[in-house]
């Protein structure tokens, strides 16, 4: 009985101990769903923190958005339209704080800017009237002197009227008359009769009147090349006379002028005329274009002037191509008639 | 008394304005002709020149290095800068250089007369007295800029043709036919000038002088 008894205590034992174990299990499982739910808590508020810190960043980044990257957004803006040439920029931030305070001294700035502008400008403007007025002082002075000398020596003298006196003062006169001319032709605007014009038979034709004239008998000439071009025929005739007739003077008694007419490329026609003259002077270069300015005695100083406000007016331009001791070219261009208008 | 005929230069590139200056001069000076400063300085080489009468603008050598080399090798020589078109620089500039004026065109024929004969006047005391050339300006150059330049030039060049006038008139007692020969001027033009200047030549007659002679 006795192994009874003893098998009996061991089964309760072994109960015991399985109900001792399924506790601890449970316990353990107990643990373990503490802990998860623990984990799942502190998942749960890492993530609800994380958009928390989300949401608050993207405020306070649209805050800053708003009150400080969009206004020096505009200012940037407008400081490079400024920087671009337009002085009209204005900045509107209406607020109290510094950003407010830098776009009304931005504005300031920009109002005293355009002063200065509008000073400048009235300065070029009126010393080029300066050295305008001059030039035209110089060239109607002088003739009108000879004029008023003659007339006033003929009134006061008894001797007979010299013809020659006579002669210069209608020499002078005439004189005063192309200045005036020459004025009116370069401020004139427009008035453009555009044709077909076969340059080739302009100069031609201006170099024979020139040599009608009896300019530079000596001299050589040579034409080359032919082309037709769109223009006021009367105007470029004179411009081509301009050119021609300078370029006979520059060579003196002796030497070659050359006309090169060059065949339409991308719509644009050249002609080139050279000779062989001794130059412009270096400080002439930058000049001879300038009305008024002349290097030549008996110049008005109107011709090149004249010849590029044409040629301009055309939509093409007179320029001095090259020039050294041995000669110098100048270069005309202008819309060719095969192109169509430019 | 007969005013010495002077050797007058003048230097024009305009042919219209050389032969002018001529028949304004002729009559009583010895004129000689060049177009620019370059051919200037050839007939200085060659001969004397009590006054040069030279335009500013000219082709290769102007007016400004013209007197600047004319004082330097030929001091006692008196230049007088003409220009059609004036300016406060330009004039400053001249009378630095030792020009002894400077005229605006279109001038009087009248008046070009008078500052030859003035011109030499100053020649002929400097070369009897054998100054130093001294390029002292009739006025300051704060003066001229002031002042706009006509009125500043125009006014001193009054004053001396003023002053000159009197004087010349004083000498010879009122006697304009007289005075007007010895300076080397029209008889008719002294006259216009000393109206223009408000000279009456009376006022130098003097009673008690036996005709200023």
């Amino acid at each position: 009985m006795l192994h009874d008894q003893i098998l009996q205590i061991a089964m309760e034992a072994q109960d015991d101990a399985e109900a001792l174990a399924r506790q601890a299990e449970a316990s353990m499982e107990d643990l373990n769903r503490h802990v998860r739910a623990t984990q799942h808590g502190a998942i749960l508020l890492t993530i609800i923190a994380h958009v928390v810190a989300l949401v608050t960043a993207v405020i306070v980044g649209l805050y800053l958005y708003s009150t400080m990257a969009r206004p020096i957004a505009k200012l940037a803006a407008a400081a490079a339209r400024v920087g671009a040439g337009d002085l009209e920029t204005e900045i509107h931030i209406e607020r109290d704080d510094e950003l407010g305070r830098l776009s009304r001294r931005f504005n300031q700035m920009m109002t005293s800017m355009k002063e200065h502008q509008k000073k400048l400008l009235q300065t070029e403007r009126l010393v080029g009237l300066a050295s305008m007025s001059a030039g035209i002082a110089h060239e109607l002075n002088n003739p009108i002197g000879v004029i008023l000398g003659y007339a006033k020596l003929l009134r006061r003298r008894e001797e007979p009227v010299d013809p020659k006196m006579l002669a210069a003062i209608e020499e002078e006169a005439e004189r005063c008359h192309q200045v005036i001319e020459g004025l009116l032709e370069l401020t004139r605007g427009g008035g453009l009769r555009a044709t077909p014009i076969d340059l080739r038979a302009v100069v031609d034709d201006v170099v024979g009147r020139l040599r009608v004239k009896g300019a530079a008998p000596d001299v050589v000439v040579e034409v080359h090349g032919h082309a037709s071009a769109q223009g006021d025929e009367t105007k470029l005739r004179q411009v081509v006379t301009n050119l021609v007739a300078n370029a006979f003077e520059a060579c003196g008694r002796q030497g070659a002028v050359v006309v090169l007419i060059d065949e339409p490329r991308a719509g644009v026609v050249t002609i080139e005329v050279s000779d062989t003259g001794t130059g412009v002077a270096t400080d002439a270069r930058d000049r001879i274009f300038e009305p008024f300015f002349t290097t030549k005695p008996a110049g008005s100083g109107l011709g090149l002037a004249i010849s590029r406000a044409i040629a301009r007016a055309h939509g093409g331009d007179v320029a001095l191509a090259s020039t050294s001791a041995r000669g110098t070219t100048f270069r005309v261009t202008l819309p060719s008639n095969e192109g169509g208008s430019s | 008394v007969t005013a010495d005929r002077a050797r007058i230069l003048i230097v024009d590139d305009k042919e219209n304005m050389r032969a002018l200056l001529r028949d304004i001069l002729a009559p009583r000076h010895d004129v000689v002709l060049a177009a620019d400063g370059t051919a200037a300085v050839a007939l200085l080489e060659s001969e004397s020149y009590e006054v040069v009468l030279t335009d500013v603008r000219m082709p290769s050598l102007d007016g400004f290095e013209l007197v600047r080399l004319v004082k330097e090798r030929w001091p006692l020589t008196e230049v007088v800068m003409m220009t059609a078109f004036a300016s406060v620089p330009a004039a400053v500039e001249a009378i630095r250089r030792g020009a002894y004026d400077y005229i605006q065109k279109p001038f009087d024929p009248d008046d070009v007369g008078l500052v030859v004969t003035r011109a030499l006047e100053r020649h002929r005391e400097r070369a009897s007295a054998r100054i130093a050339p001294t390029a002292s300006p009739p006025a300051s150059e704060s003066e001229l800029a002031v002042l706009s330049y006509r009125e500043a030039l125009a006014s001193a060049r009054d004053r001396g043709s003023r002053d000159y006038l009197s004087a010349l008139l004083k000498a010879f007692g009122g006697n304009v036919s007289r005075a007007a020969e010895r300076a080397g001027l029209e008889r008719e033009s002294l006259h216009r000038l000393l109206r223009r200047h408000g000279i009456q030549a009376g006022v130098f007659r003097d009673p008690g002088q036996s005709g200023g002679d």
